[in-house]
């Protein structure tokens, strides 16, 4: 086995392979569920339930191995290397959906409005369509009327100085809770450590509210729905994925917090805390970018 | 770690080896390479003729869909992988890849999405049916049901791959030998750290594409649908912006394999290294800004099409100091024509022809006459099958007597190339003109005046397929039956650290880094 | 066994134009084909050479020359491909700044829709009367540039007379738009060139380039609605295809069949095709009739075994008539 100084090479694992089979089941049954098989929810729970007890299993495993003192620098290195190159894979996946705003907002919309080369198009498909962002009539409505109309828009625009503005507040902040936690715990202020972190786990539940409660204005009052064009189609993909980042790094700040409550991490091994730390930086990113351009620029 | 391998399935189903997982990439390519190899030739088999004879035209469109996609996705990047699995710890001195288990959970997640892909043949519907591009909307209001089983087996590919391509970055980046400095690591090495580079930058966005396909199918977002304000093109440049990439991604792990299989039976060293290594990195910067000119007939401004045109024209350059530098460390060499040999100068020769055919599709007013027909079959092909997997297989001999420390049949290996040249460039040089001639793809039927060339494009293909049978026959019989491999060194002009180990490699290598000086 | 020559000779090789258009793609087609051939052959050679110069023996490695060559990279790999590039990117700008047409506006425009798989064609004269529909078969006037408007109703197809000009997509939602202007009179072969499902490889539609007289008495008689039929048995296939399935989807203009799905059948009999893939014969008809499905398997038309023999008949006799 792995003295200290060499590079550890795990033995025998039988965790990526239920792994693997624990997201072969979600997947399927998840894509059973969506065509309306009946099984496909139980498999898709299955799956999830599988999936996630092997991935308890994992980490356990691996904190277990860093506690052993199996892990030297050079294989933290690895884990540094490995977390940060998955936020750059997030990275471009929220930029293939703020791509896709930016390509609906300039250019698909005006086209169908009859601008640059498409006059033909207002003309012969989209009569007295108008190009305006936010969508709020979709091209269907202006040519089938609101009752035979599959994609209706929004009554008006989500603003962005009510919640939206106390939500950036929040998450603005929760960025600096989770620093001053990282602070305090290389201080080896294990107390102060403990209140950022938590009040960060705070902040972002806060957060998850009011964005469900957002949501529920959003469908409720303003008749903001998926169906509401291209406009409800962006508003909700980007905040919704968004959402569900806050969701994963919510949740790995709170099992890092529940760590520190068990005295794990030390002022100069606190990898897992910094790795989701470095999530949550990222997550705060995301929401600057989707402030300015989904709500600033959408209102 | 100074035991071997477990006893049993158990070594490979639980591993954490990066050679043990090197191999099951091999060999599940392999397997999916038949399997996509099985579904060419009920394309070419019905095509033989013009008329339709075998196969209703649904199922021929489910055939190439699924030729695509799994050649693609399960054959030619899963090859590579197990490439670099077996080959980058050991070339760059490290004990095994940087996060074991994670490895061996990129691998197992393959056999089950493809499971997942392959089981749309028996779903209501069939299986995808909406070629390997599937451009919205025929891929998602006109889709199979199937399609969502299709969307999430991507999803889970491209985890896989996502997850394979950190593993290779942080090995690269952390695991290097002492001594190991960035502008040593052998070329193979270098190709790999920018191909993972490109695959951890779009295959999200792949994922990205398929959700947007999955929310406007089942939940009623309109992305694609112009009568909510979105627009199907929006689909084409959000899956060609990982499409483009996605061609180097296939290509660039080839241009290392023939980087070291040239100077090893040239018994010199790679001419002009630093510009490879430059080359490769500006061929990787200009993947990401040229999408669009696979999309010249959308109707794009003329802006766009300048600009899409002018950028895919500058790729010729990087790509000329490449193939050029392969010419120069050739120039004046002790050349022997070994088969990894004959497979990397082929490689040259057809995927400089590829380049060529694919400046001519680059041009946007004769793109617009060549687009969607055979020349562009033709061309990717030459790129595909001549590019990728001509220098896979001569990876393969090349590196076969390092992993089994046997020599495989030297006549047999050379009569494959012989008979994989020929098959190729019957099957695939008739589709430039077949193609020029006005013959689209993905057609099952075609008019009389091709029957000819189709034919001969058939023989061609039964051909090829035949010479990959024997490439398997090879490999098993090298590893039943091979003659021992009498030194480390197998190759006398290679050169780097994998031939510094024994021939076979044992299980664990490198266990105390080796110094590079 | 035909040869290269025999390939080409038939109505849809790019290389032989009959369009304005086609014309500069094919001079720009020629420039490029035949530089590319000898590139790929120089390089080939080239490659070829390389790997040949001094073999050696190898028991007596020769000093290796690592040095020289740089010329090469730099000659090769740099300054040809700019060379070539940047001569290829001006021939480009100037056929691409050719090609929408630097004259007035067009006085024909037609609108070409495009459904899963067959070609809708309507003429766009500015006066309503004027206006007509027709299918898979677009007649225009030569030596006159006509706009063609392209939609979609369904997926993604692309509109393709490789004779006469390159491709350019119809997208659903969106127009896109083509001037073509055939030189010589003739018959020419289009097809749809993108991807578009089940049966892609049989969406053909030809299209007929008429002296401007004739296109204009063709089009005249297109604006008419379907003659009035007085004998028995047409008046019984007129019967027929008004009270069966066929007026659901036809339209037969002059009659009851006001059907907007299929295509426009006022003047059937005067077209080449049916379905685009067979030529206009009773006997092809009376099949097409009764089992489409077996003649384009997919195709939108559904099988229609209901009638009897003499119904049949009647029917197929009544719509050759629609001269």
């Amino acid at each position: 086995m792995a003295t200290q100084g060499s590079y550890y090479v795990p033995e025998q694992s039988k965790l990526p392979l239920f792994a693997s089979l624990g997201m072969f089941l979600t997947v399927f049954g998840a894509a059973g569920w969506i065509n309306g098989s009946e099984s496909g929810m139980t498999v898709f729970f299955a799956g999830a339930l599988v999936l996630a007890s092997v991935m308890w299993t994992w980490f356990s495993t691996v904190i277990k191995e860093n506690l052993a003192g199996l892990n030297n620098d050079q294989l933290k290195r690895s884990y540094v290397w490995g977390m940060g190159w998955f936020i750059f894979s997030e990275v471009m996946f929220f930029a293939a959906f703020f791509g896709a705003l930016f390509y609906l907002r300039q250019f698909a919309v005006p086209w169908l409005a009859g601008e640059g080369h498409s006059a033909m198009t207002n003309e012969l498909l989209w009569k007295g369509f108008e190009n305006e962002w936010p969508l709020l009539t979709t091209p269907e409505q202006v040519r089938e009327g609101e009752a035979a109309a599959r994609f209706i828009g929004a009554h008006e625009p989500m603003g962005w100085a009510g919640l939206p503005l106390i939500n950036t507040i929040i998450l603005l902040t929760s960025s600096f809770t989770v620093h001053f936690a990282h602070t305090a715990l290389k201080n080896a202020n294990r107390k102060m450590f403990n209140i950022w972190l938590g009040a960060t786990v705070a902040l972002g539940i806060a957060f998850l509210i009011l964005q469900v409660e957002e949501y529920v204005h959003a469908y409720e009052e303003l008749g903001l729905t998926l169906n509401a064009g291209v406009y409800g189609t962006t508003f909700f993909m980007l905040t919704g994925f968004h959402g569900a980042h806050v969701t994963l790094g919510t949740f790995m700040l709170l099992v890092m917090w529940l760590r520190g409550l068990k005295g794990h991490f030390k002022h100069d091994d606190a990898f897992g805390f910094e790795a989701a730390s470095w999530y949550w930086h990222f997550v705060d990113v995301v929401w600057v970018g989707l402030f300015i351009f989904v709500y600033i620029l959408g209102s | 770690m100074a035991h071997g391998p477990a006893k049993g399935i158990s070594r490979w189903l639980f591993t954490t080896n990066h050679k043990d997982i090197g191999t099951m990439y091999m060999w599940f390519s392999f397997a999916m390479f038949l399997l996509g190899g099985a579904f060419a030739m009920v394309i070419r088999a019905e095509l033989f003729q013009p008329g339709m004879q075998l196969v209703e035209p649904e199922f021929f469109n489910q055939m190439t869909t699924m030729h695509g996609l799994v050649m693609v996705f399960g054959a030619i990047m899963p090859a590579f992988v197990g490439l670099a699995n077996w080959m980058i710890p050991l070339m760059i001195g490290a004990p095994d890849m940087a996060l074991p288990r994670m490895n061996n959970w990129s691998f197992w997640i393959l056999p089950f999405a493809f499971l997942m892909l392959a089981s749309t043949f028996f779903m209501e519907g069939g299986a995808p049916n909406f070629g390997w591009t599937f451009y919205a909307p025929l891929s998602t209001t006109y889709a199979p049901p199937s399609v969502t089983f299709f969307i999430f087996a991507v999803h889970i590919m491209g985890a896989s791959s996502i997850m394979g391509s950190i593993n290779i970055i942080a090995t690269v980046l952390n695991m290097r030998a002492p001594g190991m400095t960035l502008m040593k690591m052998p070329l193979f090495v270098w190709t790999w750290l920018i191909t993972a580079f490109l695959l951890v930058a779009v295959m999200p966005v792949l994922a990205g594409a398929v959700t947007m396909m999955l929310m406007d199918i089942h939940f009623g977002t309109s992305f694609f649908d112009a009568a909510g304000g979105g627009d199907p093109v929006l689909f084409q440049h959000v899956f060609w912006f990982f499409g483009h990439p996605e061609v180097y991604i296939i290509i660039l792990p080839g241009f290392g394999v023939v980087s070291q299989v040239i100077p090893a039976f040239s018994r010199k060293p790679l001419f002009g290294y630093s510009s490879m290594v430059y080359a490769t990195a500006s061929i990787a910067f200009l993947s990401f800004i040229v999408w669009a000119h696979h999309m010249f007939t959308v109707g794009m401004p003329l802006a766009g099409e300048l600009y899409f045109m002018y950028a895919t024209m500058l790729i010729a350059v990087p790509t000329g100091v490449k193939v050029f530098n392969w010419i120069t460390t050739m120039w004046r060499g002790s050349m022997t024509f070994e088969t990894p040999m004959l497979f990397a100068i082929a490689f040259v020769i057809l995927f400089t022809m590829g380049g060529f055919t694919g400046l001519m599709l680059g041009i946007a007013p004769s793109d617009i006459q060549y687009h969607d027909s055979y020349f562009v079959v033709a061309h990717f092909h030459y790129t595909m099958v001549a590019g990728a997997i001509f220098s896979l297989t001569a990876g393969i001999y090349y590196w076969l007597p390092k992993w089994t420390g046997k020599m495989y049949n030297e006549t047999l290996g050379k009569t494959q190339f012989w008979i994989a040249f020929i098959g190729f460039n019957l099957t695939f040089f008739p589709q430039h003109f077949v193609g020029l001639a006005g013959m689209q793809r993905r057609v099952p039927d075609y008019a009389l005046q091709f029957a000819d060339f189709n034919m001969l494009s058939s023989i061609g293909a039964f051909m090829f397929g035949m010479s990959q049978l024997m490439l398997l026959f090879n490999v098993i019989n090298t590893i039943l039956a091979g003659k021992r491999a009498e030194k480390d060194k197998v190759w006398d002009g290679a050169e780097g650290l994998e031939w510094t180990v024994p021939s076979p490699a044992p299980y664990h290598t490198f266990s105390t880094p080796p110094q590079v000086k | 066994m035909k040869t290269l020559e025999n390939l080409f000779d038939f109505p849809f090789n790019i290389f032989d134009p009959a369009g304005v258009q086609a014309g500069w793609l094919a001079n720009l087609g020629w420039v490029l084909v035949v530089l590319m051939s000898v590139l790929i052959i120089g390089m080939a050679v080239l490659v070829v050479w390389g790997a040949l110069r001094r073999r050696g023996r190898l028991e007596e490695h020769m000093p290796i020359d690592v040095d020289g060559g740089k010329g090469w990279i730099l000659w090769g790999g740099v300054a040809l491909p700019v060379t070539v590039l940047t001569s290829l990117f001006v021939v480009t700008v100037v056929t691409l700044n050719m090609l929408p047409g630097d004259r007035e506006e067009p006085a024909l425009a037609v609108k070409v829709t495009a459904h899963q798989w067959w070609w809708e064609v309507d003429y766009l004269y500015d006066d309503l009367p004027q206006r007509f529909s027709t299918a898979n078969e677009i007649h225009i006037p030569v030596g006159q540039p006509v706009r063609i408007e392209l939609i979609s109703s369904d997926v993604i197809h692309s509109f393709w007379i490789p004779k006469l000009h390159g491709k350019i997509d119809a997208i659903p939602g969106h127009t896109n738009a083509l001037i073509v202007e055939a030189e010589e009179p003739g018959v020419y072969r289009g097809e749809c060139a993108e991807y578009c499902g089940v049966q892609h490889a049989h969406m053909r539609f030809v299209v007929v380039a008429q002296p401007p007289e004739e296109y204009q008495a063709w089009a005249a008689r297109q604006r008419e609605p379907a003659a009035p039929v007085t004998d028995p048995k047409l008046v019984k296939g007129r019967e027929a295809f008004e009270g069966y399935a066929c007026a659901l989807c036809h339209s037969i203009r002059g009659t009851k069949a006001r059907g907007q799905v299929a295509p426009d059948l006022t003047h059937f009999a005067s077209r080449m095709t049916i379905g685009g893939i067979m030529p206009n014969t009773r006997a092809r008809l009376q099949a097409w009739i009764v089992n489409a499905q077996a003649l384009k398997p997919g195709v939108r038309m559904p099988t229609l075994e209901e009638f009897d023999g003499e119904t049949l008949n009647a029917l197929a006799a009544y719509l050759e008539s629609l001269e």
